[in-house]
């Protein structure tokens, strides 16, 4: 568990961007995703394998889904959780993050779950803190569960991460903006697959090989060579005024719609991290076999069920051994 | 001030065309004597030997947060790192609360400032509260005795306003300086952009918006005359353009600063907030020409754009930390170990016998040699140039020397910086050389690194 960001209590560990974790913890972590799958333990049972840990749950910034995939993890292991209402004006207002996070680590939380719109936030508490803290999106950084819950995912659909080297992986949308498509193309790059990035220029990156990817700025160029397409959500206030003046206009030329669909490759997949614009960037009703997206939901609370247990597993074993060495 | 006469014996002096192993001696506020093997007889002996003795260093770019914000730093932990850095001069920018832009408010804050053991100059804005509407009654400021102008903090965006000031300094014959920085382009970024910004998901600035700036202002400089200083240059084209006005014989300066020769913006990958200034850390392959361009005398002067912050203004998310970083007490050893980096250029001009042995005395290379004398005329008498004083070790000149050892190394500790502020970016980083000793007009100052009046 080397490689996990080390905090200044030892056991404490975090996870704040894909750099932080080894090849080899990702592959302990979807062993763990796929025994909690084998259990049941992600629909129907619960344990109790955390139960004496306390997660709070800290979004600076508004998002259901991710909250209750993170909420539900940390229960369906027995652990408790909290939720810090963090007002978004107590951010603008100019305090401290290492403020608010002093109480939260005073609280006594063993692991924080930190989503914020600036990008870096969760590091920076790891850093400041001795909370476990795990990033559940900062700003247009990354979003490393959700890219582990994906790799789970795309691991299931191809039978083994082993077979993820030969295939060619598109991630089409505002790549410029997306912290999923930074999280994503760090991991996969890591298991020798081939991402292209794709948008239009005014949401590329500037530098895409920063990113160990391609790039194309024609959906239709990429298309019928990819075995998986995933769609990021489009914001709409981000295509007026940009390169684009309307979501027409992006429409046209970056929506999987029929006529694209039908030019994918027969057993290539379709991904996305939801929640879908439907009409936007997808409009093609997609058959069960071709779509993974229901699938990543499920997969992300299983992932995110594998990252507390690593995290919180060695807390709670230091709290443990400080018993031994103190007495009780 | 020491009455009996002292004699620094065993250095290398610094003249403008080298560093030569001289003796100095030291009476009342001046310097009497610079030869080989001094008569010592009745004096108190420096040994300076295996160290350099150098004018006293001069900072073209400090904030003093004085006044405004004494949480950061107070005249008193300005003048200590100065001190303590080697310097006997540093120029305070006008970026205060409230802002420079007045001869009342200079007055006041002159007055303040003349209390500091160390001389700290102030600059007046360019524009009114450096919002970039209005310039500055120019004319009365120069009467009060404003030399130096600037808006630092913030490029003055408009292009009339700029050409107006070079107007006036044409006029008046006073300084404009610029911190080059595109408006537009600057826009929401806080690093460069860079692989390391794509990475992070920072905006990142791209050096055209430094370099832009500076090909205008040379432009307007052709077309009013007046003396433009570029501050803290951080791009490589800035450097190419500065150069080509040079040649025509245009009045332009440059400095550079110490981080922008030592750091690289992939220190950022982390989120450390200490590495946010701005103008921001660029690529390695910029740093790197950066550092060969000064080797090569395409600066004149080193400034250090000391900017201390409150820890609570560091302490925040990236994109709304404070941009700025302290280096006033490590501006030495900073530049010396950036300059310690590049290897020997095989182009470099071939050293005679005589200054094989003048760098094997103080334990260098002989193109170090060059180095660290090409690094002292930046810190000395090349930033006093660009606030016109003329500066030197020489008989009857000021008695403001400072001693440096090139080959001591030491591990950067924020414990050991005077400052208020923590913003500190040399932390566990082991940099080469140190400030041993110091005096200014022929009073002891420093002794063994230490303060000492």
């Amino acid at each position: 568990m080397t490689g996990l960001t080390s905090n200044p209590v030892p056991g404490r560990r975090s996870l704040t961007q894909i750099s932080d974790l080894s090849d080899s913890e990702i592959v302990d972590l979807l062993g763990r995703a796929e025994i909690y799958r084998k259990q049941e333990l992600g629909t129907r049972r619960f344990s109790d394998e955390l139960k004496d840990s306390v997660v709070a749950t800290l979004f600076f910034e508004g998002s259901t889904r991710t909250r209750l995939s993170f909420t539900l993890a940390a229960e369906r292991l027995g652990a408790r959780v909290i939720d810090l209402a963090v007002s978004a004006s107590s951010v603008s207002k100019g305090e401290s993050l290492k403020d608010t996070c002093d109480t939260v680590s005073a609280l006594g939380a063993d692991a924080v779950v930190v989503r914020h719109p600036n990008e870096g936030a969760p590091l920076q508490i790891a850093s400041w803190t001795s909370l476990a803290v795990v990033n559940a999106g900062d700003g247009c950084h990354e979003h490393p569960t959700q890219a582990l819950g994906d790799l789970f995912s795309l691991s299931s659909a191809f039978e083994g991460v082993g077979n993820l080297a030969a295939k060619k992986i598109a991630i089409v949308g505002d790549i410029l903006h997306s912290r999923v498509a930074r999280s994503l193309s760090a991991l996969l790059g890591r298991f020798g697959s081939k991402v292209v990035l794709v948008g239009p220029p005014d949401m590329m990156v500037d530098r895409p090989s920063a990113l160990g990817a391609e790039f194309s700025f024609d959906l239709d160029e990429v298309v019928g060579e990819v075995d998986v397409l995933y769609l990021l959500r489009i914001q709409r206030e981000r295509i007026q005024g940009g390169y684009h003046s309307s979501i027409d206009s992006y429409t046209r030329r970056f929506q999987l719609d029929q006529k694209r669909y039908l030019r994918m490759a027969p057993k290539s997949i379709v991904m996305h991290p939801g929640p879908v614009n439907r009409g936007v960037e997808l409009a093609v009703k997609l058959p069960e076999e071709r779509s993974l997206i229901s699938e990543q939901v499920r997969n992300g609370v299983l992932m995110r069920m594998a990252v507390f247990s690593k995290i919180l597993a060695t807390a709670s074993d230091d709290r443990r051994s400080q018993r031994g060495v103190f007495g009780d | 001030m020491s009455e009996q006469k002292v004699v620094v014996k065993g250095g290398l002096v610094l003249k403008p065309d080298g560093l030569f192993a001289l003796d100095v001696a030291i009476e009342g506020e001046v310097i009497t004597e610079v030869s080989e093997g001094l008569d010592t007889f009745g004096s108190r002996v420096i040994d300076a030997t295996g160290c350099v003795v150098s004018t006293s260093f001069y900072d073209t770019h400090t904030h003093s947060r004085y006044p405004g914000d004494s949480e950061a730093e107070t005249i008193e932990t300005l003048s200590e790192q100065g001190l303590l850095g080697g310097y006997q001069y540093l120029l305070a920018m006008a970026n205060t609360e409230p802002t420079i832009d007045s001869v009342s408010i200079w007055k006041a804050v002159r007055e303040e400032l003349r209390k500091a053991p160390i001389e700290v100059d102030q600059a007046a804005s360019i524009t009114i509260g450096r919002k970039g509407e209005r310039l500055v009654d120019f004319v009365s400021l120069s009467e009060a005795g404003v030399t130096f102008f600037t808006d630092d903090g913030t490029g003055v965006g408009s292009t009339k306003l700029m050409y107006e000031a070079l107007k006036m300094s044409e006029l008046l014959g006073v300084t404009v300086a610029q911190h080059a920085q595109d408006p537009y382009l600057f826009e929401g970024a806080s690093m460069n952009l860079g692989a390391t910004s794509v990475r992070l998901g920072l905006i990142g600035e791209p050096e055209a918006s430094e370099s832009t700036m500076v090909a205008r202002d040379i432009e307007l400089l052709k077309a009013t005359g007046g003396r433009l200083h570029v501050l803290h240059v951080s791009a490589r084209e800035s450097i190419n353009l500065i150069r080509m006005a040079r040649n025509e014989g245009l009045r332009i300066s440059a400095e550079v600063t110490p981080h922008h020769l030592l750091l690289d913006d992939s220190l950022l990958s982390n989120f450390d907030t200490s590495f946010k200034v701005n103008p921001p850390l660029r690529s390695k392959s910029t740093q790197m020409a950066i550092v060969a361009s000064a080797i090569r005398g395409d600066f004149d002067a080193i400034a250090t754009d000391h900017a201390p912050h409150a820890y609570h203004s560091k302490q925040r998310p990236f994109s709304q930390a404070s941009f700025g970083m302290i280096g006033l007490q490590s501006a030495f050893s900073a530049c010396w170990t950036a300059f310690s980096e590049p290897p020997a250029s095989p182009t470099a001009i071939a050293t005679d016998h005589w200054s094989h042995r003048a760098a094997s005395r103080i334990g260098l290379e002989p193109y170090e040699l060059q180095r660290l004398h090409r690094l002292l005329e930046m810190m000395g008498p090349g930033a006093a140039r660009v606030v016109g004083r003329r500066i030197g070790i020489e008989p009857n000149a000021q008695a403001s020397i400072v001693i440096c050892d090139p080959t001591a190394r030491s591990v950067g500790k924020i414990e050991d910086i005077a400052s208020h502020s923590t913003n500190f970016p040399y932390e566990g980083r082991t940099l080469r050389g140190s400030v041993v000793g110091g005096f200014i007009r022929g009073k002891e100052i420093l002794r063994e690194g230490k303060l000492w009046f």
